[in-house]
């Protein structure tokens, strides 16, 4: 059974188009989807139907077998605890006058799990690469990769089964964004990772399976090795020419 | 003669060293790509060529833009040389339009400096014609429809051209484009890119392109400095550094664009 | 060759600016606590001479009643301080609440809770005050506070309004609602916290307004009746001297300007040291 099932969901019928057009989508446990999309594409609203901050016109949504329904106080509690978001902009995804500690511990918190809490944010904090010490310091104290090792730190630590991650690495140097990215393949083995992005470069190191989303619609689904080497939808191929390649064309050598 | 030269060229910040003895050159229609990632300094340079560096930051050593210095040169005697010597586009193109001047008039006022500093002042109705034509250049459909818009009624891509437009209206020597695509679709980059080269190629104008990422400069430019923290550790041509990178940093840098490039080709 | 473009104007350093702070407020907090205990005259007594020049009897002089303004500075800093504490808590508990209200608000409420603060921040503050002490039956210091308070809200909740706002857009906000916060938690957690530095410049802004404020109300007959010697009272009742005996205006006037000034700094001090994002790195 599917983790999540999208079952023909629309979203903003009411503008001239719709910002998404029956779109379906099966996201199997363990599995690692790319979605992508440029700007307009509707995957940014697509991720926050999935987070259950908003609710689709038309169309349903299933969380492990149950319905999202964001008024279900009792489901979402248990929702949250096994979705989590990561976010692009690791500037603003870190509340600044907060310290890391209560950063990545607000979850355990909010969601009132039991356990040890400090032992926790410090186990997540190892798992993203961060030394236990960086629990009493404040964002601003550490770059943009670590900014975002410490937001992905605050969507594992209560242990979802799903993680959503928003351009997660698209803010980030290159350099950087291959550590990060690394990052996210090994969190992927015990988890499942919907990853959003409009760059299908890291989609395709990073992701089993690639869902190409233009205008509110599915245009190109399936097994990414196989949709990369065999493009079958003009935008698909247009993506793909129009990324920049290390490749040097034969005119400017 | 070179139309832009540096020589040791650092920049400070109260006593932080931000750029260290930087030194490059670029001659008419040549083009140079400045890479670097965050911190690395690349873009105080482009500023420091133009003499935009913001208050607070020192600058020491020689820019010699046109032949004329730059460095501890007052304001008032660059403002010719900026536009006409050098024009930069910058990364946000919503942030360098006016959002409350629609794009037509904010593209005719650079046209009728311009035409003025050249002793022919336009009529209203040949700047009007000037103005479209510019459009018509960077390849905007539609350009009275365009000219009429606010910058907001615009897509990313299409404030991008409207900037490029606005930097080529003094028919500047000199075109910087600092990390132009950066915040545009992976599409719309590979349109502006190709408008960018076939504009530089068509006016012989020189480019310092500014980025953060190798594959986007590959075949933009022919020469590359790769910065780190604010030093040159390699410069050459694009081809022989992208087959032979010698300092391990660029290594790195080969070595992460490298693992999409092949990610893409299929072999994970 | 080299040139500096240009640098930074030099800020004092912070503690410094906490001291000057805390010294300015502290002498006020402790000449208005002693003035409670201990007074050197009768305040409404008729002590001396009328207009006399400071000596060591009358240290500042006296006012055309013959009344010793030393002992009216001193009650004084007390009303100030209830005055502008009193007055800027109110405004500040009306107005964050409406402010955080209507940035949670739909956009129909928020377009008129919004429409309606412009309207009334249009009316000057004083006006304001003196319709709210009108409808109230007798002038007293207290009905002024709640007066003054009442006129500030409107300020108030228009600045908060716009920086919770700000704040509500972040990406950490939606990440406390996926990680299962409430809303009043994320208003506690993260949305004051976050305002709290812009505000808190406000409210020592505020402060000086209210107790300026207070003056002219008491001018007006509806501030503190006496023997609630405020300032305000004292800089009006020495207007018709002030060529004559000028310490009866320059006294009254130093003290309100210092004890402005003292908050502003105290406000600008407490902020930089409970500000994480300001501390050394």
């Amino acid at each position: 059974m599917s983790l999540v099932a999208v079952d023909k969901v629309s979203f903003g019928y009411t503008a001239s188009r719709p910002i998404l057009d029956a779109v379906s989508l099966d996201i199997a446990p363990g599995d690692t989807i790319g979605l992508v999309g440029e700007s307009g594409s509707g995957k940014t609203t697509l991720l926050r139907l999935l987070l259950g901050l908003a609710t689709p016109d038309s169309g349903t949504i299933h969380f492990d077998g149950s319905p999202l329904d964001p008024r279900n106080g009792a489901f979402m509690r248990q929702f949250r605890r096994q979705a989590q978001v990561v976010f692009q902009d690791p500037y603003s995804s870190l509340d600044p006058r907060q310290t890391i500690f209560s950063i990545i511990a607000e979850p355990l918190r909010s969601l009132r799990l039991a356990g040890d809490h400090a032992a926790m944010v410090a186990q997540a904090l190892e798992a993203v690469g961060l030394t236990p010490d960086a629990a009493t310091r404040y964002p601003h104290q550490f770059s943009g990769g670590q900014r975002q090792r410490i937001a992905i730190a605050r969507a594992i630590v209560p242990g979802p089964r799903l993680l959503l991650a928003d351009e997660a690495v698209s803010a980030l140097d290159l350099t950087t964004k291959v550590r990060v990215v690394e990052l996210l393949a090994r969190l992927s083995a015990s988890m499942s990772l919907l990853f959003v992005s409009h760059d299908i470069g890291v989609v395709a190191a990073l992701c089993r399976r690639i869902v190409i989303l233009e205008q509110g619609r599915i245009v190109e689904a399936g097994d990414t090795a196989t949709v990369l080497a065999n493009p079958r939808h003009p935008y698909t191929q247009r993506l793909l020419a129009s990324v920049p390649r290390l490749t040097l064309n034969e005119a400017s050598t | 003669m070179s139309l832009l030269s540096i020589e040791n060229l650092s920049i400070h910040a109260g006593g932080k060293p931000l750029v260290a003895g930087l030194s490059f050159a670029l001659a008419q229609g040549e083009r140079l790509g400045l890479i670097g990632e965050s911190g690395s300094g690349k873009s105080l340079t482009a500023l420091a060529a133009t003499g935009l560096l913001p208050a607070g930051l020192t600058a020491s050593g020689s820019v010699l833009l046109k032949g004329q210095q730059v460095i501890g040169t007052p304001d008032r005697q660059l403002d010719g040389l900026r536009g006409t010597a050098a024009a930069i586009v910058f990364q946000e193109p919503l942030t360098a339009l006016d959002p409350l001047m629609r794009v037509g008039k904010q593209l005719a006022e650079p046209l009728a400096r311009r035409a003025r500093r050249d002793g022919r002042p336009l009529s209203p109705r040949a700047l009007d014609a000037a103005m479209l034509e510019a459009l018509a250049e960077v390849a905007l459909p539609d350009p009275p429809r365009i000219a009429r818009a606010y910058p907001h009624e615009l897509s990313g891509g299409q404030r991008q051209r409207i900037a490029i437009a606005m930097a080529l209206a003094c028919r500047p020597d000199l075109l910087i484009a600092d990390e132009p695509t950066t915040a545009l679709d992976v599409t719309t980059q590979a349109e502006i890119l190709t408008l960018i080269d076939r504009l530089v190629r068509e006016k012989d104008m020189a480019l310092l392109f500014i980025s953060h990422d190798l594959p986007v400069v590959a075949n933009t430019v022919s020469h590359v400095v790769v910065l780190r923290q604010g030093e040159a550790v390699e410069a050459g041509p694009v081809a022989e550094v992208f087959a032979r990178p010698r300092h391990d940093y660029t290594k790195s840098l080969f070595a992460a664009a490298q693992r999409f490039d092949t990610a893409l080709e299929g072999g994970q | 060759m080299s040139t500096t473009i240009a640098s930074a104007p030099a800020r004092p350093p912070r503690s410094l600016i906490l001291w000057a702070g805390l010294i300015l407020v502290g002498l006020h907090v402790a000449t208005g606590l002693l003035s409670l205990v201990w007074l050197p005259y009768e305040p409404t007594g008729m002590v001396g001479m009328r207009l006399e020049g400071p000596s060591l009897v009358h240290w500042i002089g006296t006012d055309r009643l013959g009344r010793d303004l030393f002992t009216q500075l001193m009650i004084g800093s007390r009303i100030a301080l209830v005055v502008g504490i009193g007055a800027v808590a109110i405004g500040a508990a009306i107005g964050v609440t409406l402010g955080i209200l209507a940035a949670f608000a739909s956009k129909w409420l928020d377009d008129a809770l919004a429409a309606t603060l412009d309207i009334l921040i249009a009316f000057p503050t004083l006006l304001i005050a003196m319709l709210v002490v009108a409808a109230s039956d007798t002038a007293s210091l207290w009905s002024a506070i709640v007066a003054l308070g009442i006129a500030l809200s409107a300020i108030v909740a228009r600045l908060t309004r716009i920086l919770a706002k700000r704040v509500l857009v972040m990406d950490y906000i939606t990440a406390a609602r996926t990680s299962g916060s409430s809303w009043p938690k994320i208003v506690a957690i993260h949305i004051l916290p976050n305002i709290w530095p812009t505000l808190s410049v406000n409210f020592a802004l505020q402060f000086g307004l209210a107790v300026i404020a207070e003056a002219s109300l008491s001018y007006l007959g509806l501030g503190a009746p006496p023997p609630n010697a405020s300032w305000g009272r004292m800089l009006q009742e020495a207007q018709g001297t002030v060529y004559t005996a000028p310490l009866g205006a320059i006294a009254p006037g130093l003290a309100l300007v210092s004890l402005a000034i003292g908050v502003n700094l105290l406000a600008d001090g407490l902020r930089d040291s409970i500000d994480p994002t300001r501390r050394a790195r």
